[in-house]
């Protein structure tokens, strides 16, 4: 791919210059088709995540249409479409909850300026190049948070896909135990639709991979809600419905920092701002490097994450809640053979097209057979074969998942973030603080061995020795000394060293000193020169003698 | 750090707008035809007036009692979708009405089914539904029938918001009691209505506002009605309460023509109410499309 056509300043704050070239005839038509696709695979999803985060289905449809565009304009990858997403629709409403009642103007106003904060914490993030730090989060806490959120949309969900109203934030063994009890008040109209949605759903996907399995499923609900209906009555059925939705072309908003209203959710939205802003990015670059592998494409990630930024900004005044790199959409938008960006903004156009004139039509869509469709999303989010792999391994990955999803699904996303990036971070440091330690036996231990040397304990050590590692390393030192007492020369074999702080070199004097002590010695082996003066300044080579340092190079 | 300089100016831009969203007021001073106080007429020999005695209805709180919280606040929002139904909660209304279409000056005119008596005495059972409905209930009834639209569900917002103005609206009232105002003015019929006298009555006193074809009069700019219409798709439906001659009949003598209650006798009422009734309306929904072609309409008796 040419990259170089254009000047790089031009490249970075107009990226979408890089594209433009390469629309011809043929990849518009291509595009088009694509976007038209997409446009109308998000519909149920914008309204039904909206709906989630406790706003208006319009917002969630703004925020289908104006981030997508800033996103395909501004945005990196040339495959991802972005748009509202799961789990950050659960945080919008744990967030905002703790300061408005659901759904109201003051509702929606908290989410506009927890939508600008966290847009404006995502541009620092690209501006200052932080994107690289996604790429530490651990796959596993990953998993383990959509896993949770799949499970609390289906517990959330429950109420609607049976025509119920449920006491929101209960515990899921509560929902699911009041159920029982519940049973004969259950709108039975409501939920045979609503498991019509899911079995089309489950037979299309099953039988027909390759067609868009929510889409037959909505119309399959919404036909068999008009059928009803007809049949019976609307007023005898009395199964909830959606309602006619109105989209202004130009909805200004705008994020309130004014102190009557800031000012008592200032601390909440500031913290939230960062998990959505964390838990946006954490998606958006996962997918964009997913997407990337596909299709071969050079992903710049600070860019990708700018691109997000302004999206959210944008958004804050164009009446959108915070909105991400959408997994689904921009999987499918590979397989339709979506090229580039223009996809999503075909997709924007033709997603308010749809909305401005199919109104009356959508208007009737059953709340349960969109609780059927969130079921279906739900449920595939929860990746069995990823948690059966996960589950497997023994230690680590097994013990942070379990904890992760317990935490999302108990404690609230938000705690489930917080404790994700610790145990990110944790995992991390644990790995790079287990520096490799093996003992070398036979031909490969006598390699390291000086002339006449009859016998020694020589150990590889590897990666990095430094206060972190110190106490492994000091760990296994005193095993060995269980074995040969410390009266038989440790040769340690160290070419393979990455580097080495004044804390780690302690830990040697330390040992170099106990081995003099019980009559041993200490013979290091390095691969250049590198680390003389540290050894030096530590007092190691005076200890055990320049003759003991030995260079492999 | 162009980037950061037009962060900066956004996060201004930001603080100095206000938020659109944002539950505004409506003006206290745009003349809204609900909003005209009932004048009384003089008693002729033909017309009976009921005296309204001072202190005889309750008076629900004046709109600048509204508190300044956020109680207030989803007072305010209520009122809004109360009073402009096509503008705050467009995603319910399916026909072009609003709630003080019928519930005229806001909610508060004794015997056009006032908030402040109808609060109190819910949940109650009622005859329509044969079971005890709530509040929210009710409320959902008025969107499925009177506004032909889609009922929020009872943990919706906009719900939340008309409750909480209800409330406020009954703000002293007594709970259960049948306050006096409640409902609908009683009627006592003669003779069967006839739609023929009351075409003639409808052409001299109803259709300078109404429209000769029960049209209404739409807004100025085109949204909504500044006088509903009766008839026709953008009016109530076939299950609504004022669909009934005789609950239509009672809304019109006490309310009708606007602002001149009381000046048409019982008969005549009835005779409107029944030319009304004789007109095209959506269908019931709480028949099948099937039942509504070829059974008789409801609504035509008693």
């Amino acid at each position: 791919m040419n990259r170089s056509s254009t000047h790089p300043l031009v490249r970075r704050f107009l990226p979408f210059t890089e594209w433009l070239p390469m629309l011809d005839a043929m990849t518009v038509r291509n595009d088009i088709w694509a976007g038209i696709a997409a446009g109308i695979l998000i519909l149920p999803q914008a309204i039904a995540l909206a709906t989630m985060a406790g706003l208006p289905p319009e917002i969630g449809l703004y925020t289908s249409i104006f981030p997508v565009i800033v996103c395909a304009l501004f945005g990196s990858s040339w495959h991802v479409l972005s748009g509202p997403n799961t789990s950050i629709s659960v945080m919008v409403a744990t967030i905002v909850g703790g300061y408005a009642s659901i759904g109201t103007p003051d509702w929606i106003m908290y989410t506009l300026t927890l939508t600008f904060i966290a847009g404006v914490i995502q541009l620092l993030f690209g501006v200052l190049k932080l994107g690289v730090v996604f790429n530490y989060f651990s796959h596993t806490v990953m998993v383990a948070i959509v896993t949770g959120v799949g499970i609390i949309i289906i517990i959330q969900q429950i109420g609607n896909f049976l025509g119920l109203t449920v006491n929101p934030g209960e515990p899921v063994e509560d929902t699911l135990y009041s159920m029982l009890f519940r049973m004969p008040e259950v709108n039975w109209w409501a939920a045979s639709l609503g498991i019509l949605t899911v079995v089309t759903g489950l037979l299309v996907k099953r039988y027909f991979p390759r067609q868009p399995a929510i889409i037959i499923a909505v119309i399959a609900g919404m036909a068999g809600g008009w059928l009803v209906d007809f049949l019976f009555g609307a007023g005898n059925t009395n199964i909830d419905k959606l309602g006619y939705l109105s989209l202004e072309l130009l909805p200004l908003s705008a994020p309130d920092f004014s102190p009557t209203n800031f000012y008592e959710a200032a601390e909440g939205l500031m913290m939230g701002g960062f998990i959505i802003a964390f838990l946006g990015l954490m998606q958006s670059a996962v997918i964009a490097r997913a997407m990337a592998v596909k299709s071969g494409q050079h992903v710049d990630i600070d860019q990708e994450v700018i691109g997000q930024g302004l999206s959210n900004v944008a958004g804050s005044f164009l009446s959108c809640y915070p909105s991400c790199g959408s997994f689904n959409r921009s999987a499918s938008n590979i397989e339709t053979g979506g090229k580039t960006p223009l996809v999503g903004i075909v997709s924007a156009i033709v997603l308010a097209l749809l909305v401005a004139f199919a109104s009356p039509v959508i208007a009737q869509m059953p709340l349960s057979v969109m609780a059927g469709i969130l079921f279906l999303v739900g449920a595939g989010l929860i990746k069995i074969k990823d948690i059966r792999t996960l589950l497997a391994i023994r230690g680590e990955p097994r013990i942070s998942f379990l904890l992760v999803a317990f935490t999302t699904v108990y404690g609230g996303l938000e705690w489930a973030v917080m404790l994700g990036i610790a145990v990110s971070i944790i995992a991390y440091m644990r790995h790079v603080s287990r520096p490799e330690l093996d003992l070398l036996f036979e031909n490969e231990a006598e390699q390291y061995m000086p002339q006449g040397m009859e016998d020694a304990t020589v150990v590889q050590l590897s990666g990095s020795i430094f206060f972190g590692s110190t106490h492994a390393i000091e760990r296994n030192f005193a095993d060995l000394a269980h074995e040969d007492q410390r009266c038989k020369p440790l040769i340690i074999a160290g070419e393979l060293i990455d580097n080495m702080d004044d804390a780690g070199a302690a830990a040697l004097v330390q040992e170099a000193r106990k081995r003099k002590e019980s009559g041993g010695d200490l013979i290091l082996w390095l691969r250049d020169h590198d680390l003389d003066d540290l050894l030096q300044r530590s007092g190691l080579t005076a200890l055990v003698g320049r003759h003991n340092i030995h260079y492999a190079s | 750090m162009k980037m950061i300089s037009s962060m900066l100016l956004l996060a201004a831009a930001a603080t100095s707008l206000t938020t659109a969203s944002h539950a505004e007021p409506l003006d206290q001073l745009e003349v809204r035809p609900t909003l005209v106080s009932p004048q009384v007429s003089l008693p002729t020999n033909l017309i009976t007036v009921p005296v309204v005695n001072p202190g005889e209805f309750f008076v629900p709180p004046a709109y600048d009692d509204i508190p300044d919280d956020k109680t207030g606040d989803m007072i305010r929002w209520g009122r809004n979708i109360f009073v402009n139904t096509q503008k705050y909660a467009p995603r319910y209304a399916g026909n072009g009405l609003n709630c003080v279409s019928c519930h005229l000056s806001e909610g508060r005119q004794p015997f056009a089914a006032p908030l402040w008596a109808a609060y109190p005495v819910y949940p109650e059972a009622r005859n329509k539904t044969k079971r005890v409905v709530t509040f929210q209930q009710r409320i959902q009834s008025c969107f499925k029938y009177s506004m032909d639209g889609i009922a929020p569900t009872v943990d919706a917002p906009e719900m939340d918001a008309l409750v909480t103005y209800a409330k406020w609206l009954s703000t002293g009232a007594p709970v259960g009691v049948a306050l006096p105002g409640r409902g609908f003015a009683n009627i006592k019929k003669t003779h069967d209505p006839s739609s023929i006298e009351g075409e003639i009555i409808y052409n001299t006193r109803c259709a300078i506002c109404h429209g000769a074809n029960g049209e209404g009069q739409k807004n100025r700019d085109g949204v909504g009605y500044m006088f509903p219409p009766l008839w026709g798709m953008d009016s109530f439906n076939r299950a609504a309460g004022l669909n009934k001659v005789k609950t239509a009949a009672q809304f019109i003598k006490a309310n009708m023509p606007l602002g001149s209650g009381y000046t048409l006798t019982d008969d005549e009422a009835l005779d409107v109410a029944a030319y009304m009734w004789i007109h095209f309306r959506p269908d019931d929904p709480r028949a099948s499309f099937f039942m509504n072609r070829f059974s008789p309409k409801p609504g035509g008796g008693n």
